[in-house]
């Protein structure tokens, strides 16, 4: 007997992507551009803590992913896009954002204040690099994170470079600001307790306070430079898990390892090089909006992306191989030291001189070989549709939107700043020719005056020459019937422009589409002979594209 | 006229379609079917728009909410971090009294104890004390301070040491090269050290330090046997049967350190020299002048994942005329972190010279495998200082190691003397 929960689950396979529905392939509200998933939830939803040790071993050495490897992701609608929803938000690649709204990225503020009196509530000792809360002078919260004491501005710059990326693509993440303040402002707020880092907690007092920050490195002005990262909106509830659904949230229909943009993130995060992809550094809130209860669900913490590794630079492996990675352990264990670990090989920039931004680097990076800590469920079931979607969102930043958002990192070197955006532009290139080579490349479909356009993204982005020819196939599909009746010949052309054919649907026949066939003819590239298939809608003298079916 | 296929096969679908009928219909489709009984679920499926589809679906998983959870395991894992368990209870223990193992001479056997530490995370000192037993029957009572604590940075680095030990059953096999491990004999060493040290620019490039100290020591025969008397006459093992002796003990090191990490380095070398004079206060017959040159290197073989490793160390130790060198107070070789394909003690002189060569490959982070091979001497004339004579052994080892250099190490070592398996904490070198 199967359960209502994997009924669900096997319904939501088929409804986003709209496939496979008896009787009906699209909908009259297709394609769908955002999922409302904030049915109210009144109940505060349970507050969930995962265990860091039984994350990264249990991936390690199980996939607790229930679907196939190679199977689609399931909260796709019929364009093949993520719509809008507690999770994503289509921003930049949809409509695009100016230089200020991409260097603003999240920030609905100017951030604290560094004139105003910040009140310690919170802090913590552990080694050398302390950690505390304040509460600036509006009341606001933020978490303050500091930069390695020896490696000023790494964690900082990729901590906010990172969340601007993040957000522009589409992702919810925290306002993080740099903010340059003066220690001798902080205050302690009475009761104040700090943890050592055995997990002890005492009275924060004054003397303690100036003793955590003494090796924090300052300014010229006396002040330091720290990361202040606004407390997200909503009751924390715990981090959401890349795998299965939340039980008690009926908004949450789709397992996480099937959603599109979990997915996509392996490839964004392999740009970013944003290792510290797991559960522990996500969150989900509960908000209370107008009256109306869900759960928004949100990425955190990106102090271990590009070079950084947070607390220091990156670790070299890290990003070449799992944290454990088992199969690259058994080769090295029978290799007797002559099975060299590709990170091995990597030569990085120039340290100390470009110690701030960290071992950062474009020459060996491979973005199908990249590794985060462990085998996180979504990414392994990255398929290439998923990919294709992925790059294109990493695709749609111009040179010149990375120099401004790098630009925000604010890296008190000019060279620095220039290394890290040169390498984020060959490694955006990277990720974006695997990713969109995989595929049929065709996209940006539309419907003008002359026809039905499209667009070579491998062209476009000069991955490949302009030698790309498409064979072109016809017909009229029957949404009622799931069946399609070809019309005329196929032909070859070299444009990407297509006369629709005319005096074939007339207004009325609601069920009956336009079905187009293309497959890109590339000597290189015999995979993209498989066809992207689009289909078109007729609305009153026009056409819409409603659909894409696009094979892996 | 081609057909456009879906990329469902039509079991699949069957089923599905079978699955969506068998759920909870909703009110919609419940008013739906009475009009119009002949209607089956997938046409009124159809018939939805996607967003009312996928509310129905979210309206059905509310009717059918559970609290979200984590397993029992993750719930007890988590439990164990939060306590931070192991580390506090083996670091930390209990408002600082805690569990201590090892700490002892080599082939002391299992060693546990208990321990008081203040000031773990304290800026400027740290101060412990602990009582340690081992499964030979050995007693240990120690005590230090340092200041700053070992966590902190810093230029100088002082630190006190008091310290009690009654080894009962030491082993010993005779004095020079050439001694036979059938002589193997026991003796008992009960010491009491009072020390220090002030180390400046500890880990720099170049270091300095000054020790000073005070120690007594008493042998006897052991608890096991036979003694070392019913072995050896005494009169040819100086200090054994002596009366209590007291030394002052003065000196201190030069230390060049270009090693790329402190802890499991991979490319560099560190050199040390060290002096130290002991001066008999009581008897009067055991001053002597101990010099130590200890060098080693790390060689990366191409990339950093294999390393050359290379230890040379020679320890000479030159009594003043009509005094001798006590044979408790000789260096040894033999045992985990010397020849290991040789017992513990195995060899004793008042000199020695120690080779050692691993090639060690990266197997994991926090994991290494080696192949070694040591060589070593001991011997009591000058002359004597060369490379022929060494006594060898080779091996196999497994490393795991964390960072903070806590290392726990299996070597499996063979020698002329067979087979020896050692489990121990810390680097080989």
């Amino acid at each position: 007997m199967m359960s209502k929960k994997t009924c669900a689950f096997l319904l939501a396979t088929l409804i986003l992507g709209a496939r496979q529905l008896p009787g009906q392939k699209f909908r009259t509200d297709d394609p769908i551009h955002a999922d409302d998933d904030r049915l109210d939830t009144p109940q505060e939803p349970a507050h969930i803590r995962l265990s860091d040790a039984y994350d990264r071993f249990g991936h390690i050495f199980h996939d607790f992913g229930r679907s196939a490897i190679g199977s689609e992701a399931v909260n796709v609608n019929t364009l093949d896009e993520v719509p809008n929803s507690t999770w994503f938000t289509n921003r930049h690649s949809i409509k695009r954002m100016s230089v200020e709204e991409l260097q603003r990225g999240p920030n609905r503020s100017a951030g604290p204040h560094p004139n105003e009196t910040w009140t310690v509530f919170k802090g913590k000792s552990q080694g050398l690099t302390p950690g505390f809360e304040v509460r600036d002078g509006k009341g606001d919260r933020y978490v303050i994170k500091l930069d390695p004491v020896d490696i000023p501005e790494l964690s900082s710059a990729a901590e906010v470079i990172a969340t601007k990326i993040f957000y522009a693509i589409g992702y919810h993440v925290p306002e993080n600001y740099i903010v340059r303040y003066h220690p001798d402002r902080f205050e302690i707020e009475p009761g104040t307790q700090v943890e050592d880092q055995f997990g002890d907690q005492s009275p924060l007092t004054r003397w303690r306070f100036r003793r955590m920050i003494r090796r924090v490195p300052r300014l010229s002005d006396g002040s330091m430079r720290l990361t202040a990262s606004k407390y997200i909106p909503g009751i924390p509830i715990g981090p959401f898990r890349y795998h299965e659904t939340r039980s008690d949230d009926p908004n949450d229909i789709f397992p996480h390892e099937d959603r599109r943009e979990l997915r996509g993130l392996r490839l964004i995060a392999a740009w970013t090089n944003h290792d510290d992809t797991r559960a522990h550094n996500t969150q989900d809130t509960w908000v209370n909006e107008n009256g109306k209860g869900y759960i928004q669900h949100y990425l955190l913490d990106f102090g271990s992306t590009f070079g950084s590794g947070s607390v220091d630079m990156q670790l070299p492996n890290l990003s070449f191989q799992y944290w454990l990675d088992l199969e690259q352990v058994k080769k090295n264990m029978v290799g007797f030291g002559f099975v060299v670990p590709p990170y091995r090989h990597v030569k990085w920039p120039e340290f100390p001189e470009y110690q701030a931004v960290g071992r950062w680097e474009g020459t060996y990076f491979d973005p199908e070989g990249w590794r985060n800590d462990y085998p996180n469920p979504a990414f392994v079931r990255m398929t290439p549709r998923d990919a294709f979607w992925a790059a294109k969102l990493i695709m749609s930043f111009t040179p010149e939107e990375l120099q401004a958002i790098v630009e925000t990192g604010e890296y008190s070197r000019p060279e620095w700043s220039q290394y890290f955006l040169k390498v984020l532009i060959e490694r955006q290139q990277k990720c974006g020719r695997f990713g969109i080579n995989g595929v049929n490349p065709l996209d940006e479909l539309r419907v003008t005056e002359t026809g039905l356009e499209f667009t070579n993204l491998s062209e476009k982005y000069g991955f490949v020459d302009d030698r790309t020819s498409y064979r072109v196939s016809w017909s009229i599909y029957n949404n009622a019937a799931d069946t399609g009746e070809a019309i005329g010949e196929a032909a070859t052309q070299k444009e990407t422009r297509l006369s629709l054919p005319t005096g074939v649907l007339t207004t009325g026949e609601e069920n009956l589409f336009l079905g187009v066939d293309i497959r890109s003819l590339h000597d290189d590239h015999p995979e993209w002979n498989k066809p992207v298939r689009v289909y078109l809608r007729r609305r009153g003298q026009s056409y819409q594209v409603v659909g894409i079916d696009r094979e892996s | 006229m081609r057909q456009i296929t879906s990329s469902l096969s039509p079991g699949i679908a069957v089923f599905i379609v079978s699955l969506v009928s068998s759920s909870a219909p909703s009110p919609a489709a419940q008013a739906q079917a009475t009009a119009d009984p002949g209607a089956s679920a997938e046409q009124e499926t159809g018939r939805k728009t996607r967003a009312e589809t996928l509310q129905e679906m979210r309206e059905e998983k509310s009717r059918e909410l559970s609290p979200e959870s984590v397993s029992r395991w993750e719930a007890r894992i988590r439990g164990w971090e939060e306590t931070q368990f192991p580390r506090n209870w083996l670091v930390k223990g209990w408002n600082g009294f805690r569990p201590v193992f090892g700490g002892m001479p080599s082939g002391s056997g299992f060693v546990l104890g208990a321990g008081y530490i203040h000031g773990l995370a304290a800026q400027y000192f740290q101060a412990q004390a602990n009582a340690r037993f081992s499964t030979r029957g050995y007693t240990m009572l120690d005590g230090e301070a340092v200041f700053p604590p070992p966590q902190v940075g810093r230029r100088v680095e002082l630190k006190f040491r008091a310290q009690y030990r009654d080894l009962t059953s030491l082993r010993f096999y005779g004095l020079g090269n050439d001694s036979s491990v059938e002589s193997q004999s026991f003796y008992q060493l009960e010491d009491t050290l009072f020390g220090g040290y002030a180390w400046l620019n500890p880990r720099g490039l170049l270091s300095f330090a000054a020790e000073g100290g005070f120690l007594r020591a008493e042998t006897s025969s052991g608890s096991e046997q036979p003694s070392v008397g019913d072995e050896f006459p005494a009169v040819e093992i100086p200090g054994f049967d002596a009366p209590r002796t007291d030394y002052s003990v003065v000196g201190g090191w030069v230390e060049f350190d270009v090693r790329d990490k402190w802890e499991d380095p991979q490319v560099g070398l560190v050199a040390r020299i060290t002096g130290l004079r002991y001066d008999d206060t009581v008897v009067n017959a055991f001053d002597f002048t101990r010099v130590v040159a200890d060098v080693k290197g790390y060689v990366p073989l191409g990339p950093k994942s294999r390393i050359l490793a290379l230890r040379l160390r020679t320890s000479h130790s030159t009594a003043d005329i009509g005094d001798a060198v006590p044979f408790y107070l000789m260096e040894t070789l033999g045992g985990a972190k010397s020849i290991r394909g040789f017992n513990e003690f195995r060899f004793q002189d008042t000199r020695n010279l120690l080779v050692n060569v691993e090639y060690r490959w990266e197997v994991w982070t926090f994991a290494d495998f080696a192949f070694f091979f040591d060589a070593g001497k001991v011997f009591a004339d000058e002359e004597d200082f060369d490379f022929k004579d060494m006594h060898t052994g080779y091996g196999f080892g497994i490393r795991g190691h964390a960072p903070g250099d806590v290392t726990l190490r299996f070597d499996f070592a063979h020698s002329t003397e067979g087979f020896k398996l050692h489990i121990s904490g810390g680097p080989s070198f």
